[in-house]
């Protein structure tokens, strides 16, 4: 789990050097990148176990990067959202980032949700137990990490594929916003805290329809989500 | 705009009524006392030769009494004509003015008869051809009347067409001048309610040159009012922005100089990173609030507010546990009301934070939902000192702080109540303030229900 290999991409470069020798002293080994086409070029050379991606970035932005990288990578990565731009987090989540932190922060904050995001895309010990399931069309098989749709293979983020791995190990039962928060993301729900539904609605689309035309994820009012046992 | 138009069409009809019915009195004057080309008499001494003959008729076929009634009816017709005797007395008893006598004594000759003055006389003879009565007529009131006692239905056709038509040509005018009027007006009220965007542009109806002038310089007004309040929220908004940076780069250095850090440098340090985290709040909001003056799109769900009220209440607790006070909130119904979420909660917690800012310590603060009309009323009542009653108004101005005694002691933004009215505002909802009976501050506000 130490020293895993972080690419840092900011175009702060006072900023980014700060946050190196930060991220180092927490265990990381911490690669800059300040434009995005460094960025990506990094990206795709490999060797990273996560990204930290600024969502402003000169060349080229951090969300039009991240679907770029989306296309052909599961690379996690984690958004940095500037204070108040709110909309970009919610970007961030659809473009298919694994989290956000707002910036400026506690940089213990970022230490900590990268660790999160780590966890749960190697399938540590402390992430939630995860074991080969199959609910009507949709298989989950644990040790690739991989979801089959009516024997179609999903490609999915660390992040949904976590979210799905608790509803289904939970199927039928509701699981709270608050608990998804907790064993997915790491972190208390905060009080406008839009990523769960919006991953959630990630998946949806993902998934597609159940036999009845309905979501094979249910909402239930104030309560959270439900992964719905359907017949056929 | 309405009752200009009708104004101005009521005027202007009004005016060319009066001007055809003058313009009408004149022809038709004229076209009595016009001298007929062949003749040196005018059509109307031809007219009144017609009615003196048919009183001579009427005496000499039927008598005395049938020649009576002739000149009764003639009355009507507005047309005065005495026949006197050779008393120069009046048939119908009438008292002779003098003109009449002297027409009757002095008739003057003429191509078609005798006539004294405008007067046209005859005398009336009997079967034997001898001179019995001398008849005097003459034209009372003017030609219009004439025509309308006359020929009553072309008259009245004719005051209609002319009223219609003129009508037509009256609301054309009304239009052409009140129309870019009421554009302009448009425009004007969409500016006031802060739509900066609202121009006149191209008039498609009264293009008249001061108007156009008006609207081309209402445009460029509401352009540089446009270029200057933007200029100004985009200061706000860029400082707000670049104060970002430098304080990522703060909280960052905080962190590695805690690495080195002593118990009495580490209260220091905790010090700074909490004042960095006020100003970061600060930024927050106020780029929060430069937003919602600008973004228009609205994203408005139908929320129950009665469930949104208890979860702000529910995370306030951790705020009133350390002040310490209570927060109580009133039995409710559910209640559904249109708005944006983010916003609206946003408001709601602003004003609870507020609230539980500026509460004596101990204090309960009361929360009451309720509904009046069709709108949702929310009141939220601390029991802290209240503000001067001058200032119940200026707490939702940014920045405002009632006294600088407090402004330490609480350590809010200043722009927590300002954020409020807006996004309040932004959902058709109103929001006020005032000092409560028994002391404290109650903030009312007022959101529409779905």
């Amino acid at each position: 789990m130490n020293d895993a290999r972080i690419l840092l991409a900011d175009d702060d470069e006072e900023l980014c050097a700060l946050l190196r020798d930060f991220l180092v002293r927490e265990g990381f080994e911490v690669d800059l990148a300040h434009d995005g086409e460094e960025a990506l070029r990094r990206a795709y050379a490999g060797g990273y176990d996560a990204v930290i991606l600024d969502v402003m970035l000169p060349q080229r932005s951090g969300l039009e990067l991240l679907r770029e990288l989306r296309r052909s990578s599961k690379l996690p990565v984690l958004m940095l959202t500037a204070l108040g731009e709110d909309i970009d987090r919610i970007l961030g989540l659809e473009l298919g980032a694994d989290d956000y932190v707002p910036k400026p922060c506690n940089p213990r904050e970022i230490a900590a949700r990268l660790r999160a995001i780590l966890r749960r895309t190697h399938g540590d010990n402390e992430g939630p137990r995860l074991s080969d399931v199959t609910i009507g069309n949709v298989a989950m098989r644990a040790a690739s990490r991989s979801v089959t749709v009516k024997g179609e293979p999903v490609s999915l983020t660390g992040t949904e594929f976590n979210i799905l791995a608790v509803l289904m190990r939970e199927a039928g039962r509701v699981v709270s916003k608050e608990t998804l928060s907790q064993d997915v993301l790491g972190r208390p729900l905060g009080p406008f805290d839009r990523s769960i539904d919006v991953h959630i609605s990630k998946l949806r689309r993902k998934l597609g329809l159940a036999s009845d035309g309905e979501s094979l994820i249910g909402t239930v009012h104030r309560g959270g989500y439900i992964f719905r046992i359907v017949e056929g | 705009m309405r009752r200009l138009f009708w104004r101005i069409f009521g005027l202007f009809w009004a005016a060319t009524v009066v001007l055809i019915i003058a313009i009408a009195w004149i022809t038709s004057n004229n076209f009595e006392n016009e001298k007929l080309p062949v003749h040196d008499v005018t059509r109307m001494d031809l007219a009144l030769n017609d009615e003196l003959r048919s009183v001579q008729r009427a005496f000499r076929e039927n008598g005395v009494e049938a020649m009576k009634q002739r000149v009764r009816d003639m009355q009507r017709f507005s047309i005065a004509l005495y026949v006197l005797d050779a008393d120069e007395h009046d048939m119908l008893d009438r008292s002779v003015p003098p003109e009449v006598l002297d027409a009757a004594k002095n008739p003057v000759q003429d191509s078609e008869g005798f006539h004294y003055n405008r007067l046209r006389v005859r005398k009336i003879n009997n079967t034997d051809g001898k001179p019995v009565y001398t008849a005097v007529a003459s034209y009372t009131g003017s030609p219009l009347l004439r025509m309308l006692y006359r020929r009553p239905n072309t008259f009245w056709m004719h005051v209609a067409a002319a009223m219609v038509i003129s009508a037509v040509f009256s609301l054309l005018l009304a239009a052409y001048i009140t129309a870019p009027l009421a554009r302009i007006r448009s425009s004007a009220r969409r500016v006031a309610r802060g739509d900066l965007s609202a121009r006149v542009g191209d008039l498609p109806f009264g293009r008249s040159a001061e108007i156009l002038a008006l609207a081309s310089e209402f445009d460029q007004m509401a352009a540089r009012l446009k270029e200057l309040v933007e200029g100004q929220q985009r200061l706000i908004r860029d400082v707000s922005h670049e104060m970002r940076s430098p304080l990522s780069r703060l909280r960052v250095a905080i962190e590695l100089a805690r690495e080195h850090s002593n118990p009495e440098t580490t209260s220091q340090l905790d010090r700074i990173e909490r004042e960095a985290m006020r100003l970061e709040e600060m930024i927050g909001q106020s780029i929060q609030l430069s937003r919602m003056e600008t973004a228009t799109q609205t994203r408005a769900e139908t929320i129950a507010l009665d469930e949104l009220v208890a979860d702000i209440v529910a995370d306030a607790a951790f705020e009133a546990q350390a002040k310490p006070c209570a927060l109580h909130v009133a039995q409710t119904a559910p209640m559904r009301v249109h708005a944006e979420a983010d916003l609206l909660t946003s408001a709601i917690e602003n004003v609870v934070r507020n609230a539980v800012n500026y509460t004596s310590v101990g204090s309960t603060i009361d929360l009451r939902l309720d509904r009046v009309e069709n709108q949702a009323r929310l009141r939220v009542r601390d029991a802290g000192p209240g503000v001067p009653p001058a200032d119940e108004v200026k707490i939702f101005e940014p920045y405002f702080r009632t006294d600088t005694a407090r402004q330490r002691k609480s350590g809010g933004s200043g722009l927590g109540l300002a954020i409020a009215k807006r996004a309040i505002e932004r959902q058709g909802g109103r929001i006020t303030a005032h000092n409560a009976e028994g002391g404290g501050l109650e903030v009312e506000i007022r959101v529409p229900l779905a």
